[in-house]
């Protein structure tokens, strides 16, 4: 495998990885952008952070392919918000991308199992 | 936690998260209630993260600077928000410019490509349809440009006129036997040579005479087929009546062998 090729694996494993993160929360429950910001960081141990000049395009992105879809909602004394939900569409392609990974990283581990068995 | 809005305690105002979200958004084109929407929201953002780090126990000022740090660079929001739709809006109040006006242009064609692709039936009968008319306005467009629009191609062709004898009603000659349609009775007739000779001789109107008569001769060269030849008799004054020398050989005179001139080709 070329260097080239292991740096597009490696953007591409980032960009699904991410997409997967953010359905996978949004799954749960409706969320709005510092939340999923803080749970990423928090559940991964601090090994996974997103910044907010990617976070927010992304999240954008997904709203875009109608996976996802933000909504702005008002509490009294507070400031408005903008919640994120999964639409019927992002739950298929959850679906779809938890199959992939989950395919992935057995792989991955029969491969680097292998040795140590 | 004290409140950002409040400029008392040093924190930063929410207008300084707005201005330093808009400069990074600068080289976008967002749609204005988008742009002010992403504002908002990342304004949040920066402010729950101020509040959180304040909360635990950080300096203000260090704590805005490291919220504003969230940002990577001073164009790396832009770069991600790039490839999307939204980023791409187009202001319908922006002054009609040259290239605007071809930008546009070219959207509608790409769209009626598109469309014209998803209905492959109608696109095939509209072009059917568009070449028989395109063929036949141009036809009909030929033959009145060549009988109507464009004049003989004589000097003053506007001044030559056809002169001949018509019958009178019911007293002229009887219709030949055969199929085929009725004469005009309108059309003009054959000229009687000796009438031929008046006219010329007592006319005030016109200023030359000449006569024309079909004919189809035929020509043999020695050895060779006989070939049929569309010809016309003229008499002398023909070429001068029409202001025009013949291809080949001289003009006709009175005195001229009826060889000498031997064609004209329009």
């Amino acid at each position: 495998m070329t260097d080239i090729d292991v740096r597009a694996l490696d953007r591409e494993l980032k960009r699904g990885s991410a997409e997967l993160l953010i359905l996978s929360l949004l799954d749960a429950r409706p969320r709005h952008g510092y939340e999923l910001s803080k749970l990423i960081h928090t559940r991964s141990g601090g090994q996974l952070s997103f910044h907010i000049d990617s976070l927010y395009p992304l999240l954008y992105r997904l709203e875009e392919r109608a996976w996802i879809q933000g909504t702005w909602v008002e509490k009294p004394g507070a400031r408005r918000r903008r919640f994120y939900r999964v639409t019927a569409e992002g739950r298929r392609v959850l679906a779809r991308q938890r199959k992939t990974w989950d395919a992935f990283v057995e792989a991955v581990r029969r491969v680097t199992g292998g040795e140590r068995a | 936690v004290p409140d950002p809005s409040t400029p008392t305690n040093k924190a930063p105002l929410r207008a300084g998260w707005a201005s330093e979200i808009r400069s990074r958004l600068a080289s976008v084109r967002l749609a204005p209630a988008r742009e002010a929407e992403i504002v908002e929201e990342l304004s949040q953002h920066l402010e729950d993260r101020w509040r959180e780090l304040v909360a635990g126990g950080a300096d203000p000022d260090v704590a805005r600077q490291s919220a504003l740090a969230e940002f990577r660079g001073p164009d790396v929001l832009a770069r991600y928000l790039a490839p999307l739709r939204q980023a791409h809006w187009a202001d319908p109040a922006r002054p009609v410019g040259r290239g605007f006006v071809l930008g546009g242009v070219m959207t509608d064609l790409r769209n009626a490509v598109r469309a014209l692709r998803a209905m492959p039936g109608f696109t095939i009968v509209a072009l059917v349809v568009l070449t028989l008319g395109i063929g036949a306005t141009t036809a009909i467009f030929s033959v009145v440009d060549a009988v109507v629009l464009r004049g003989l191609p004589f000097d003053e062709h506007n001044r030559l006129v056809a002169v001949g004898e018509r019958g009178s009603p019911g007293g002229g000659k009887k219709r030949p036997a055969g199929p085929g349609p009725a004469p005009d009775p309108q059309a003009i007739g054959v000229v009687q040579p000796q009438n031929y000779l008046d006219w010329i001789a007592q006319q005030q109107v016109f200023a030359s005479i000449a006569a024309v008569w079909d004919d189809t001769p035929t020509h043999r060269l020695p050895g060779a087929e006989p070939e049929e030849l569309v010809a016309q008799r003229v008499t002398a004054s023909f070429f001068d009546v029409l202001r025009i020398r013949p291809t080949i050989g001289r003009p006709l005179r009175p005195t001229t062998k009826s060889t000498d001139a031997i064609g004209w080709r329009c």
